[in-house]
């Protein structure tokens, strides 16, 4: 494919005009190119956003027609002793684990890079647990953390110590699933692996020959480099926190031994596990209270929209980035 | 020809693309559309759904070819495996089934009250099916608010197994009639490891361990959580009675020791069953476990009893809960008459009843099943009966919104257990109830 | 430098491969004991013995005897397969005309991809549900995969990211050359996306087939249409705590992930490094 020149032979005056906006050929192709996105935004995010607000101020429970009550489930979301239980639990995942989360995924990525030999096997280790289907992780760490018969419970007691109850008690079900997170946080892991290498090399020689110890390197260095890539990082851990679901659900699930009721109690122990999506579902498709769910719904889009915004803030480069021309 | 395997935007040959796309046309078209359907000559397929599973299933399912074989032209589809909470969404569903078979009654007063199930108190009038026919129980629990959504099937009666061996051995010579002679026989019948783990429990005193649940412990001090419409455990002086001796029961073990010796059982519904292996030597349970043992562990010496009672009301020994199981008609189902056909069958012919109560080792609600001599006569099933049919014996009281008032209960009381809950914290739990069923339907009439 | 700061230094490292060996055997341990665990009989299972012995692998046949494995790995499939193509082919126009065109409103686009990408999917559930079951949809896998022909926010974002960085030049090379835009998009442009659109379609297809909550919510009343992580959720429901079994049937349902990331692994590698360097 030949790259023209600017000594291309001249071309008549209206091919070659980029400035201005779009030509009218390519002003409709690009309205082809977005109009599945726009039905599926319209279709799939326009529609539901702007029902989902109608329902949260009726009642419905898909069998009857919705009946108008007003405030009403606003009220009861103000008052429902549920609330403030599943926002603290989806809180504490959204800003401790998360942190954990950097911690621990950043600690990894700094031990593996130093590492020449083997570190595409140790960054593989490291990356699949996070690709493993949650709810087969969350059976996993069910069955490994089983005070009874489970192998770190085994390990704890060769040691002289009892195991916790884990999934079982209210004060360990958290720490547990939090395992179970930083089990599964080599996706970040390897974009915070990629983002190391980018540092530059002088400036890191640079500071080194200043004096600087290995900390300051970190601090001035190595952290303004690698500062998107944690905002990033950070952004999608708290997103995905306020959805966590299907780990929660599974621990919910298992009654250790006993447990003959077929009717599930989502949030066991004690509601410890009963993070925000989990009440929504309870709420939204156990009782089919619709109306209230649509309000719980109404109360998490706010929420994570301030959040989102809050922590996207400074990221006008990706917005406006443009492709390079010659 | 340069453009065989021309490939379409996004790298993928053409040809692969379409074929893909004709996929999902014609899957799409596959999986809509899985409910009950007619062939040409008039020829019906219901579909049933219940939460049952491998054994129990395959009683149902010979109950159905029965049904099948005396109403030709109507195939029953059973779907097995459904916990309440797809019962709950299947009358929502427009491919939903046509009967369900919930296994509790607690469910009466949401799908009736909701206008899931059909109200069949116009087809019952018309066949002449009417009170006289059930265990009375039964027959309160199918009705709510004036609507009467379902019909009883079956119903479990809980009550009280112990190990005969286990008993001679410790020189106990007969089951505890009273809750301090439960302790007391708890006590010297639990055995421990060498590390200090329980190695053959007495009696688990845990409200979330196999079958126990609060209800069962509620029968034994006669408390109940409804006073006329309004929840009232704060101040009930039995309510504060039954947490004080489940307390005690705890402490005896030791709360940590339980919960390990819980992770560690093997599944109610298994083989490995703590109780049919010898690892517990008193058990709550339903009469269903009578034919549990008697599939996987027949030669388990073991006896039934009313379970124990409060010291202060002996007379209330003999007394029971009672679960009925019930069958209804989801409001949205294609083929009312026919569904209609079978749930009447499930429940009024004395046939079908004798194969369930016996197959499943249930109670039939129908009472002319009941005091059939074709009822298996094991005396250890046969005291169900005596139990269920005992004057202090109760039912779950039915509500707008179903069981969910015994997970407040339920979550309280494992608060309660593991030391982190106070009985002050029962007027939570009295508010919590109340709120949500004004929520739910306020002023609803039931 | 000093001998006394070689030392230390080499006892830094030797505590830096120390923690990391640690770290990896400890990330392998869950992994081992399923396997070890799927092996085992009945009692084993619950008796704190750490190896199985005998070994069962009788196991795995028997899952496959419980549960219809098959038809639970053919809708996985068929939801995983559809959704990735719908997703390329949907998510793909969206981004080029993000990236390589300038007009009016592609920051407000853009900025609506990002406020999508980042909802939470229980904000537009109720709604949605609603309306699927209206339309006699619940209860199939057509919820599941009809929206993903209509653009992923996610794969819009990256595509768009990786697409600023094909430099203008080759398009306007081939618009002097006379070809249209669509030509110059597909035959041009496009290939040079492969890394990209290979790495998107790995993420759709294991978001897919690790999907729990949307076919919990709308395949569950049908058992016809469960995939199989509504089956391994139903089958510990059944099988709780026969946890040879249990583990048996995980390990099925992991087993093809795994598979798939080591003969994809620079891919996933290279498609998770795009979305973050990038950003």
């Amino acid at each position: 494919m030949s790259v023209a020149t600017r000594e291309a032979p001249a071309r008549p005056a209206t091919r070659t005009v980029r400035r201005g906006g779009l030509r009218r050929r390519q002003r409709w192709f690009v309205l082809a190119l977005l109009s599945p996105g726009i039905v599926g935004a319209a279709v799939f995010f326009g529609y539901p956003l702007v029902t989902v607000l109608g329902l949260s101020f009726s009642r419905y429970n898909l069998i009857k027609p919705p009946e108008f009550i007003g405030l009403s489930n606003y009220r009861f979301l103000f008052s429902d002793p549920m609330v403030p239980k599943a926002i603290v639990n989806t809180l504490w995942f959204a800003v401790v684990v998360v942190i954990l989360q950097l911690v621990y995924a950043l600690g990894i990525a700094m031990l593996v890079s130093r590492i020449r030999r083997g570190s595409t096997l140790a960054r593989a280790i490291f990356y699949l647990p996070s690709m493993i289907p949650p709810i087969a992780s969350a059976l996993a760490f069910i069955y490994l953390l089983n005070p009874g018969t489970g192998p770190v419970a085994a390990a704890l007691r060769l040691v002289g110590v009892d195991s916790p109850l884990w999934f079982d008690d209210p004060h360990w079900s958290k720490p547990a699933l939090t395992l179970l997170a930083l089990w599964g946080t080599g996706n970040l892991m390897v974009i915070f692996f990629a983002a190391l290498l980018d540092v530059p090399t002088e400036l890191v020689e640079a500071s080194t020959m200043d004096g600087a110890n290995a900390v300051q390197r970190f601090r001035h260095v190595t952290l303004p480099s690698i500062a998107p890539v944690l905002q990033f990082a950070a952004v999608t851990a708290v997103i995905d926190a306020l959805q966590y679901f299907a780990q929660a659900y599974m621990v919910s699930n298992v009654h250790n031994g006993g447990g003959a009721a077929t009717t599930l109690v989502l949030g066991y122990p004690q509601n410890s596990t009963l993070f925000y999506p989990v009440y929504l579902y309870v709420q939204g498709f156990r009782y089919f209270n619709m109306g209230y769910a649509s309000a719980l719904a109404i109360l998490l889009f706010v929420v994570s929209m301030i959040v989102a915004a809050v922590l996207m803030r400074g990221s006008r480069r990706l917005v406006h980035a443009e492709a390079e021309e010659s | 020809m340069t453009r065989r395997n021309a490939k379409s935007r996004n790298g993928f040959p053409r040809r692969r693309v379409a074929a893909a796309l004709a996929v999902l046309a014609v899957a799409a078209g596959l999986l809509t559309g899985c409910g009950g359907s007619d062939d040409a000559d008039g020829h019906v397929t219901l579909t049933m759904w219940s939460a049952y599973t491998g054994r129990e299933l395959g009683v149902l399912r010979g109950v159905l070819d029965d049904f099948e074989a005396s109403h030709p032209g109507i195939t029953v589809r059973s779907i097995g495996a459904q916990d309440d909470d797809k019962l709950v969404q299947g009358i929502r569903s427009h491919d939903g089934p046509d009967v369900e078979w919930a296994p509790s009654d607690d469910f009466t007063g949401l799908f009736c009250s909701s206008g899931g199930w059909l109200d069949l108190s116009g087809r019952m009038r018309a066949a002449g099916i009417g009170q006289k026919q059930f265990v009375p129980s039964a027959w309160r629990a199918t009705t709510f608010g004036g609507t009467r959504c379902a019909l009883p099937v079956l119903a479990d009666v809980v009550g009280f197994y112990y190990n005969t061996k286990l008993f001679r051995q410790a020189g106990i010579t007969h089951p505890p009639r009273t809750v301090s002679e439960l302790r007391a026989d708890a006590k010297k019948l639990t055995t421990r490891a060498k590390d200090g783990s329980i190695d053959t429990a007495g009696f688990v005193p845990l409200a979330g361990f196999y079958s126990n649940a609060v209800q069962y412990f509620q029968v034994m001090f006669g408390a109940d959580v409804f006073d006329g419409h309004t929840a009232k455990l704060a101040g009930s002086p039995r309510w504060h009675a039954m947490l004080r001796w489940q307390r005690q029961m705890i402490d005896d073990y030791g709360y940590t020791a339980l919960n390990t010796y819980n992770a560690r059982v093997g599944g109610n519904f298994t083989a490995s069953n703590a109780f049919e292996t010898g690892r517990l030597a008193m058990n709550i349970d339903g009469e269903y476990r009578t034919a549990f043992v008697k599939a996987d562990h027949p030669d388990l010496p073991y006896d039934t009893a009313p379970l124990p009672v409060s010291d202060d009301h002996p007379e209330r020994y003999g007394a029971g809960f009672v679960t009925s199981h019930i069958a209804g008609i989801p409001h949205n189902s294609a083929h009312p008459d026919e569904a209609w056909q079978l749930v009447r069958y499930l429940s009024t012919n004395r046939h079908a009843q004798l194969a369930l109560g016996n197959g499943l080792n249930n109670i039939p609600t129908l009472t002319g099943a009941l005091h059939s001599p074709h009822l298996d006569d094991d005396p250890r099933f046969r005291r169900f009966i005596s139990i269920a049919e005992n004057r202090y014996s109760v039912s779950a009281p039915g509500t707008p919104i179903g069981p969910a008032y015994q997970q407040i209960i339920g979550t309280y009381v494992d608060g309660w257990q593991s030391g982190s809950q106070r009985i002050s914290g029962l007027s939570d739990v009295d508010e919590q109830i109340n709120a949500m069923m004004a929520q739910a339907a306020p002023g609803e009439d039931w | 430098m000093t001998r006394r700061a070689l030392w230390t230094r080499l006892l830094g490292l030797v505590a830096e491969r120390c923690v990391l060996i640690v770290l990896l055997l400890a990330t392998l341990t869950p992994f081992v004991f399923i396997v070890l665990t799927a092996l085992m009989t009945d009692q084993q299972s619950l008796s704190p013995n750490l190896w199985p012995d005998p070994f069962r692998p009788a196991n795995f046949v028997a899952v496959f005897h419980d549960v219809p494995l098959l038809r639970y790995t053919a809708n996985t499939m068929l939801y995983a397969v559809l959704a990735t193509v719908g997703v390329l082919v949907s998510s793909v126009p969206v981004a080029y005309a993000l990236a390589r065109y300038r007009w009016r409103g592609r920051h407000t686009v853009l900025l609506g991809v990002i406020a999508l990408m980042l909802l939470p999917v229980q904000v537009t559930t109720v709604p949605l549900y609603i309306l699927y079951n209206h339309l006699g949809l619940t209860g199939t896998l057509v919820p599941l995969i009809a929206p993903k022909f209509f653009g992923d926010a996610f794969s819009i974002f990256l595509l768009r990211q990786f697409l600023l960085t094909i430099p203008q030049d080759y398009a306007n090379a081939a618009r002097i050359d006379g070809a249209g835009e669509l030509r110059t998009m597909l035959r041009v442009i496009l290939p040079m996306a492969k890394p990209a659109l290979s790495a998107v379609a790995l993420f759709q297809f294991l978001a897919c087939w690790n999907d729990f909550f949307l076919p919990l919510l709308y395949s569950s009343e049908n058992p016809n249409a469960w995939t199989l992580s509504l089956g391994l959720s139903a089958f510990q429901n059944q099988f709780s705590t026969q946890w040879n079994l249990v583990m048996a049937a995980t390990l099925l349902f992991m087993v093809p992930v795994i598979a798939v990331f080591f003969a994809a692994q620079r891919s996933f590698v290279r498609g998770v490094t795009l979305t973050g360097v990038k950003g």
